[in-house]
């Protein structure tokens, strides 16, 4: 097992390099970093030599490339083009709002997927298992950005006819936000309508397949064998079905962490949230070719994590993958 | 005379098979209830948006001030309501879903018709061509698609709805490539395509007339459901202003449109959405059904 993650970290590097490789050239060929400054009245020839000369925009595609590449490892992605501000301390802050918002979410999800999963599974062709299927259909086909929006005016509608401020409906916290256990309390009460929105997706796919694993694994052998042994059935269910089920879920939530995190640029814009998809879309609209290409490296840099983190998690649920 | 006659029962008889074959097809699926009513809703669906100018007095864009913001009334037929132009919303959005519509089917028909050259090319070739392939389309996979897509959008595109199915469908057809990959490793060792390989045909003829019918299933399964996924992302992409552009109407563009004023005009947001909702829960439900009555298990669940 640590020989596996050595080895896959190594290759890991190799990846990264050829990401470094991809984004910057394939950026630089769609667009051209002063297009959006050139066309300002307010900006002079003077500062615009200025820019040019501080990003080496005169220099060979090739030479670009390598001032960037040291730029983002010395002094952590450089500075901005129309602000001159550093890039690193805003994005490592999304960072750490957006794996915030992303791992309660899928925790969110995983959990209430479990339950429904193994409901289901255990309860098959049972009421339950049909109201259960027929909400995942709906959200398969539910856009999570129409779901955000309604939750936001179910939730200023509740506001204003019980004058009870559950939930917020932009934001990270308050302004005059409170501190110590507090704090908390107001961070869960900005965080619980972004983290139902982007969980829907998840809980229908993630119970889909925990239902269908459970259907497969609850007529094993092993099975049969521990009620036989006179087990209770909460045991049989969680400590001999549910583990063998939950083998293929760890696959798809790993591959499915790509399209939360897409979902994070829609609903971190809907809610105001100051995460990496907040960023992105910022630096884009800005049109900022530096903040656009550290986003893509920061994002290629997580999902080989995840997916090493995914391998490893697989590892300890299937011992037969641990050599 | 004897040989011509033979030759006709010979057609009839590969009709007759062909009929019962669409027949028993059929009747499994007429068996799935609920993606019959599927089906009829979204014919009935895409008919009214092919339809958008005649199903209403109004046009998507004739504004009329005196008659802004109204509610869902029946009252001079503003199903819908009307936005704050006094435009009529009922026929805003059956322009929307045409045009949503009209994406989702390229980007189908497109992802489906890369995956498949891919696929099958993978597939059967194997090898070198296999392993560039497959990389290949690992590559695609682990791609952000969403973020990559609003960077093309922002630097290349005029929001066309074209444009937009072009760039939707280079990035999903790689489901179909996995699936018809799989198809064509276990059909390719079958005895039917070595008799065929032995007999001379060449590999475009093995491909076209022996392998790729038997693959037809879990394909049009899988196009089915990549309607829906093509909307979803369409729509999703459409509201933050990435995909298509005004004046052209989509679903998600309404949305976005309706966003400011959604507390006080709650249809501007509601219908549209509603909308994509029905659609997409109509393709999945008739995706199922197909899956069903084309025997084709194996193709994906969503």
């Amino acid at each position: 097992m640590p020989r596996l993650i050595a080895n896959r970290m190594f290759f890991s590097l190799f990846v990264l390099l050829a990401a470094t490789l991809v984004i910057f050239f394939g950026i630089s060929s769609i667009s051209d970093p002063l297009g959006e400054l050139r066309s300002e009245p307010n900006i002079s020839p003077e500062s615009l030599q200025r820019l040019i000369d501080r990003k080496h925009l005169e220099e060979p595609l090739v030479v670009q490339y390598g001032y960037w590449v040291k730029d983002m490892v010395t002094a952590q992605f450089g500075n901005d083009l129309k602000f001159d501000r550093p890039i690193w301390p805003e994005l490592s802050r999304a960072l750490v709002n957006t794996v915030q918002l992303v791992i309660f979410a899928e925790l969110f999800a995983i959990v209430l997927a479990v339950i429904i999963g193994v409901m289901a599974g255990r309860f098959q062709y049972s009421v339950f298992d049909y109201g259960t299927t027929i909400l995942s259909f709906i959200g398969y086909s539910i856009p999570i950005f129409w779901f955000a929006l309604i939750l936001q005016i179910l939730a200023v509608n509740f506001y204003q006819t019980t004058g009870v401020r559950a939930v917020y409906i932009s934001g990270l916290s308050s302004v005059d936000a409170p501190t110590g256990l507090m704090f908390y309390v107001d961070r869960i009460q900005h965080l619980i309508l972004p983290i139902l929105a982007l969980s829907v997706t998840s809980i229908a796919a993630y119970s889909r397949y925990l239902r269908a694993s459970m259907i497969e694994v609850i007529n094993a052998d092993y099975v049969r064998t521990a009620r036989a042994k006179g087990l209770s059935e909460p045991k049989v269910v969680l400590r001999h079905a549910l583990r063998n089920a939950a083998v293929p879920l760890a696959t798809v939530v790993g591959v499915n962490l790509g399209t939360v995190f897409s979902g994070t640029i829609i609903i971190e814009t809907i809610f105001s949230m100051p995460g990496m998809g907040l960023f992105f879309f910022n630096a884009l609209s800005t049109r900022d070719v530096y903040s656009i290409m550290a986003w893509l490296m920061v994002t290629a840099s997580l999902t080989m994590l995840f997916n090493l983190v995914t391998d490893i998690v697989y590892g300890l649920l299937d011992p037969r993958t641990r050599t | 005379m004897t040989c011509s006659t033979s030759a006709a029962a010979r057609r009839e008889g590969s009709m007759i098979r062909h009929r019962s074959r669409l027949w028993r097809f059929l009747s499994r699926f007429a068996r799935h209830r609920v993606a019959v009513v599927s089906l009829v809703i979204l014919l009935a669906i895409m008919m009214a948006a092919l339809n958008a100018g005649g199903i209403s007095p109004y046009n998507y864009d004739s504004m009329n001030l005196p008659a802004a913001n109204l509610g869902p009334t029946m009252e001079g037929r503003h199903y819908f309501g009307t936005d704050k132009l006094g435009r009529d919303y009922f026929t805003r959005v059956f322009y929307g879903t045409r045009t949503t519509i009209f994406v989702a089917m390229t980007v189908a028909l497109l992802s489906t018709l890369i995956g498949t050259i891919v696929g099958a090319a993978a597939g059967y070739f194997g090898g070198r061509i296999d392993n560039l392939l497959m990389r290949l389309t690992d590559l695609v996979i682990i791609l952000p698609g969403l973020a990559l897509l609003m960077i093309l959008t922002t630097f290349l595109g005029e929001g066309t709805p074209m444009q937009v199915a072009i760039l939707l469908s280079s990035l999903l057809w790689t489901l179909v490539a996995r699936i018809v990959r799989a198809q064509f490793l276990s059909l390719r060792r079958r005895e039917f395509v070595e008799a065929a390989i032995l007999a001379g045909a060449s590999p475009w003829r093995v491909i076209w007339r022996h392998i790729l019918p038997n693959t037809l299933g879990p394909i049009i399964v899988n196009a089915t459901l990549t309607i829906s996924t093509a909307i979803l992302i369409e729509s999703a992409l459409s509201f933050i202003g990435f995909g298509v552009k005004p004046p052209t109407p989509a679903l998600g563009q309404l949305i976005s449109q309706g966003r400011g004023s959604m507390q006080t005009q709650w249809w501007l947001v509601t219908f549209p959405g509603l909308m994509i909702v029905t659609i997409c829960l109509t393709i999945n439900f008739i995706g199922d059904g197909l899956r069903d009555a084309l025997d084709a298990r194996h193709a994906r669940r969503s």
